[in-house]
C-alpha cells in the first residue's frame, strides 16, 4: 500500500473512523447515555419484526403440519406406554401430599395477589447473539414495562425485561448465564441461589444447606427475597441433586418448566413493589 | 470514493436482522442458530474490497447490537475485525482458492466467539468460558450455511457490479 495514494488513505481513514464509533457507541451504551436514542430506532423496527413474527408464525406452522402427523403418530405410542407408568406414579403422588398442599396454596396465591398487575404481550423476536437467551416483546415504556419488571407465562417464570423502549422490550430468561433469581423448595421451603446455566447448561439452585432433603421432581419457585422478583413464581423442578459431605452446602440441577423455544405470549408483572432497604442504612450513609 | 452500495448497508442490514429475530432462528441446530448478519459480512468481506467491507460490517454489527443485549457497538467492532482479517490472511492464498468461503466462515466464527466474549468480558457482563465452548458448533454450522449465502451475495455483487465485457 502506498501512503501518498489518497483513495487509499480515505479507505483507511473510513476504517479506523467505524472502528472508533463503534468503541464511542459502546461507551456510551453501557453508560446509559444512548438510551433515547435506541428508542427512537428500535420502535419503528418492532413493528417490522411484529408483522414479520406473523407470517413467520404461519410460515413454519404450514411446513410442521405433515411432519406433525407423523410424530403423533409416534407419540400416540409414547403415550400408551407412558399411560401404565403415569398410572403408578399417580399413586406416588398421592403420598407426598405435603408438595400438593404447597402447589395448591402457591395456585391460590396467585389467584389471591391482585396487587400484581399483568400486561398480555406478544413474543415477536428472539436474541441475535448466541451467548444470551433473550426475547423481544411487542410491550414498551409507553405499555408501563419498566426495566427489571418479571416477566412470566401461563406455566412459570420466564425471566426479567432487560432493557425498553417505547414498544418493544427485551427480556433476559431464567436460562441465561448472567440470571440469578432468589428462589426455594416448593416443599421443605429451603432458600438458595437459582444461577441460568447459559446455552447448553442447566439451572443450578446453589447454596442449599446439606441439612436439607432435595427429592426429584420438587418444585423451585421464586423466594421473593430481594423484592425483584414476586414470592411463589414456578420456575421448574428439580431434575439431579449434588451434595458432598466435604461441602456445607449442596446444589440441585433445575430443569425449566417453561418451554422457551415455543413462547409466544408472556406476562409482564407491573405491580412488584421493590423492597425498601432504607431502614437499613446507617446514620452516616 | 462512497459506493452507493453502501448506502444500501444499514436498512439491509436492519431487514436481515429482522429475518434473524424471527424466522432463522427456526433453523435452530442443537443449540445454536446461525448468524445470518455475520455469514453475509463474510462473504460480503470476501467479495469486495475491505473499505466496503468495514462499511457493511459496521452497519450489521449495529443492527444486530439492537436487539441484543450486548452493548451497541460490539458486534460492530468484532465484524470490522473480521472483515480486516480476511483482508489481511486472504492474500497467503490464491485469489480463486474455492475453499476460501468455507475456511474464512469458519475461522471468522471462532475469532467472533472470541472476540464477543473479551469485550463483554470487558464490560463486566457475566459470561463464563463454557458458554462459549458450547456456541462452537457455530463454527460447523457457519462452514456450511455459507456456501449458499455465499453464492447469493455473488449474484447481488455481480448484478451491483458487472463485469466488464470486451467485444
Amino acid at each position: 500500500m502506498n501512503p501518498n495514494d489518497t483513495p487509499q488513505r480515505i479507505r483507511w481513514g473510513l476504517i479506523v473512523t467505524l472502528i472508533i464509533v463503534a468503541v464511542l457507541f459502546m461507551i456510551a451504551d453501557s453508560t446509559g447515555n444512548l438510551s433515547g436514542l435506541l428508542s427512537l430506532v428500535r420502535d419503528p423496527v418492532a413493528v417490522l419484526m411484529q408483522w414479520s413474527a406473523d407470517r413467520t408464525n404461519s410460515f413454519a406452522n404450514l411446513f410442521a403440519g405433515p411432519r406433525d402427523l407423523q410424530e403423533a403418530r409416534q407419540y400416540i405410542q409414547e403415550l400408551e406406554s407412558q399411560v401404565a407408568t403415569l398410572q403408578r406414579q399417580n399413586e406416588e403422588l398421592r403420598a407426598i401430599q405435603g408438595e400438593y398442599q404447597t402447589l395448591q396454596e402457591m395456585f391460590e396465591h396467585a389467584n389471591e395477589t391482585p396487587e400484581l398487575n399483568r400486561i398480555l404481550t406478544q413474543v415477536i423476536g428472539y436474541n441475535t447473539n448466541s451467548y444470551f437467551q433473550s426475547i423481544i416483546i411487542d410491550k414498551g415504556a409507553a405499555d408501563g414495562v419498566v426495566v427489571g419488571m418479571p416477566v412470566e407465562s401461563a406455566r412459570g417464570l420466564v425471566g426479567q425485561v432487560f432493557r425498553t423502549s417505547e414498544h418493544a422490550a427485551q427480556v433476559l430468561l431464567v436460562t441465561d448465564n448472567s440470571s440469578s433469581i432468589p428462589a426455594r423448595l416448593g416443599e421443605s421451603r429451603a432458600t438458595g441461589l437459582l444461577r441460568g446455566g447459559g446455552l447448553g447448561g442447566s439451572m443450578t439452585l446453589n447454596w442449599v444447606e446439606l441439612e436439607v432433603v432435595i427429592n426429584i421432581g420438587d418444585v423451585v419457585v421464586s423466594s421473593g427475597l430481594a423484592g425483584r422478583f414476586p414470592a411463589d413464581l414456578v420456575i421448574g423442578r428439580v431434575i439431579d441433586v449434588q451434595r458432598s459431605q466435604a461441602n456445607l452446602y449442596q446444589q440441585a440441577l433445575v430443569q425449566p418448566v417453561v418451554d422457551f423455544d415455543s413462547l409466544e405470549e408472556v406476562f409482564v408483572i407491573t405491580g412488584v413493589r421493590p423492597i425498601d432497604t432504607g431502614v437499613f442504612d446507617t446514620p452516616d450513609s | 470514493m462512497i459506493r452507493w452500495s453502501n448506502y444500501l448497508a444499514f436498512p439491509l442490514m436492519v431487514l436481515l436482522a429482522v429475518l434473524q429475530l424471527t424466522l432463522v432462528r427456526y433453523l435452530k441446530i442443537g443449540e445454536v442458530t446461525p448468524q445470518l448478519l455475520f455469514l453475509v459480512v463474510v462473504a460480503w468481506g470476501l467479495l469486495r474490497e475491505v473499505g466496503e467491507g468495514c462499511v457493511w460490517a459496521f452497519c450489521a454489527g449495529i443492527s444486530s447490537d439492537l436487539f441484543s443485549p450486548t452493548p451497541l457497538g460490539s458486534t460492530a467492532f468484532s465484524f470490522i475485525l473480521i472483515v480486516l482479517l480476511i483482508f489481511f490472511v486472504r492474500q497467503l492464498f490464491p485469489a480463486k482458492f474455492f475453499a476460501l468461503p468455507i475456511l474464512f466462515a469458519a475461522l471468522g466464527t471462532l475469532v467472533y466467539l472470541v472476540l464477543d466474549y473479551l469485550i463483554l468480558r470487558l464490560f463486566q457482563y457475566d459470561l463464563s468460558w463454557s458458554v462459549v465452548v458450547s456456541t462452537t458448533p457455530l463454527i460447523l454450522w457457519h462452514a456450511i450455511f455459507i456456501l449458499p449465502i455465499y453464492a447469493i451475495m455473488r449474484w447481488v455483487e455481480r448484478r451491483i457490479n458487472p463485469r466488464a465485457v470486451q467485444i
